[in-house]
């Protein structure tokens, strides 16, 4: 394909339909701003899971073999495979029994399931290009798991970490049915909120409920690239004042050892 | 699976373990390391039972194929991160050491194969191990890279009192390297002793084949073009190597590992070819 078609088709299709959603005023909409809040709380709370739970089952996957694992494997993939809101509607009457329903709980356990099979996803090929042996090698250098975590795996997984952060944010902020089905309109995410807008008269709220789902994922990425550079940064200083030659002599010294 | 491994290694030398493909010799490894667990038997590190202790815990580094540098650091950083608490070590010291005077502040991608390799064993000796294992540490690099590490390594373990094992199949480097050679054969430890004694006794110490359910040391087999015998086994020319007149080709087999073999033919690149019984 031509790069000028290309470059067409991604401003016909992307660019220009967002010229229409630009608001000409803007209202500071206090409902808009409590949804806005929930969904900020909620991606957070979904991103951290898909962290926690993706991390150790992707590492599983990807260094453990056994049948145990291929039938995690195939368990987490089925949501890539069957409509989600099928199961969210099995979901749903389970959540209802548990009193789960209506709840930021019950959505944010249930926005799990089309972000998961991803994250781990991720993860597993993030692991799998690591290697065994450079984990290994971590394991003999640093034995402490956080400090591994923090010096050594975290700032190797950075795009894994990255990638999996943008991807739930996005897949999250994009789900209306499933926040619907389970929020049952009591709790609110921006898409919620923005469609019943756009299918009323209130355009100028409409407006601003779109400007929030499109600059959210924006904010996020570039907390994300400013917490990750940090890390990073962070590390090679800690690095560099460790083990300081003359500090350690000093200590040696007051010690009462002299250096052969 | 190991069976009735029993192997001493005394303190401050160097032993290799050699031995085909699959015969356990990395397993072996590993589990010293602590990196695998033990199902039966014990690991005693001097008179310290060592077999269920955690790895970093066991005084062990390893040196493993590939330099295995951690990217995002720098050389220095990387060798600082290995160093204990305290240590009265000093990084450049230690890059000094290894032939890497001023690489301190540059960054992994930045340095030759052989040079990570250099800062590979830069920071595994700033740990300040009891015992440095190494898993064919040397298989990436080219003969005067090899030869070069091999020396290096030597020099700085008997200078540091570290005691080494190296897990090889190359017979010339555990004759280069090894005070004490263990040959291990589908999991059992076939042969041991002097590398002088077992090079002139042993037939399974360093590279070998099966034909036919037989072992052959690589002396006592050929590559040729097409088989006349029964039994053969299949392998890829990668590459020629001509030396004191007499032709060898590097081959790889169909599990991947290389090898190099004698022959009278000629081949090219990429060509079959196949490794057969020499005459008589």
């Amino acid at each position: 394909m031509r790069p000028t078609l290309v470059k067409s088709l991604l401003i016909g299709l992307i660019v220009l339909p967002l010229i229409g959603v630009i608001p000409t005023t803007w209202t500071w909409n206090p409902r808009l701003l409590d949804t806005v809040t929930t969904t900020v709380l909620m991606i957070a709370a979904v991103t951290l899971l898909n962290h926690l739970v993706g991390y150790a089952a992707g590492k599983a996957i990807a260094f453990r073999t056994g049948r145990l694992i291929r039938l995690m494997e195939l368990l987490i993939s089925l949501p890539l495979f069957l409509p989600v809101l099928l199961l969210s509607f099995g979901l749903y009457l389970t959540w209802i029994r548990l009193g789960l329903a209506d709840q930021f709980l019950g959505v944010l356990l249930v926005l799990l399931l089309p972000t998961l099979p991803y994250t781990i996803r991720i993860y597993t090929n993030g692991f799998q290009a690591l290697g065994e042996q450079m984990m290994e090698q971590m394991i003999l250098i640093q034995p402490n798991r956080f400090k591994r975590f923090f010096f050594l795996t975290g700032p190797m997984m950075r795009s894994s970490l990255q990638s999996v952060t943008l991807l739930v944010t996005v897949i999250a902020l994009s789900q209306y049915a499933l926040v619907a089905l389970i929020g049952g309109g009591v709790v609110r995410m921006i898409a919620l909120e923005a469609f019943p807008l756009y299918t009323g008269n209130s355009l100028v709220a409409a407006k601003e409920a779109t400007i929030w789902l499109i600059a959210l994922p924006f904010l996020i990425y570039f907390v994300q690239l400013m917490v990750f550079s940090s890390w990073v940064r962070l590390v090679r200083r800690l690095l560099d004042g460790r083990n300081d030659p003359a500090r350690n002599e000093d200590i040696w010294k007051e010690k009462g050892v002299t250096r052969d | 699976m190991l069976q009735e491994i029993d192997l001493t290694i005394s303190s401050g030398k160097c032993v290799a373990l050699v031995g085909p493909s699959g015969s356990g010799k990395t397993t072996l490894l590993r589990l010293i390391a602590g990196l695998e667990r033990v199902s039966s038997g014990t690991i005693h590190f001097g008179t310290t039972e060592m077999t269920r202790v955690a790895p970093n815990e066991r005084g062990v580094t390893m040196l493993f194929q590939r330099p295995l540098l951690f990217p995002h650091l720098t050389v220095g950083q990387n060798v600082r991160l290995a160093m204990k608490k305290g240590s009265r070590q000093d990084v450049n010291e230690w890059l000094e050491r290894v032939g890497l005077t001023g690489r301190a502040e540059s960054f992994v991608h930045e340095l030759s194969g052989g040079e990570q390799q250099r800062a590979s064993l830069a920071r595994a000796l700033a740990s300040e191990p009891n015992f440095l294992l190494l898993d064919e540490p040397f298989s990436s690099l080219d003969l005067p890279r090899r030869r070069e590490l091999r020396t290096l390594i030597r020099r700085l373990t008997e200078a540091e009192g570290v005691t080494t094992l190296l897990v090889t199949h190359d017979r010339e480097e555990a004759m280069a390297m090894a005070d004490y050679v263990y040959v291990m054969e589908q999991g059992r430890i076939i042969d041991q002793g002097n590398p002088v004694r077992l090079a002139e006794t042993s037939p399974f110490f360093g590279d070998g084949v099966h034909l036919n359910g037989e072992w052959y040391s690589l002396s006592d087999v050929k590559l040729v073009l097409r088989p006349t015998k029964e039994s053969f086994e299949r392998v890829t020319i990668t590459k020629e190597l001509i030396q004191y007149g007499v032709r060898f080709y590097e081959v790889e087999r169909e599990a991947g590992e290389r090898l190099i073999v004698q022959t009278s033919e000629t081949f090219s690149e990429a060509m079959t070819a196949y490794i057969v019984r020499k005459e008589g």
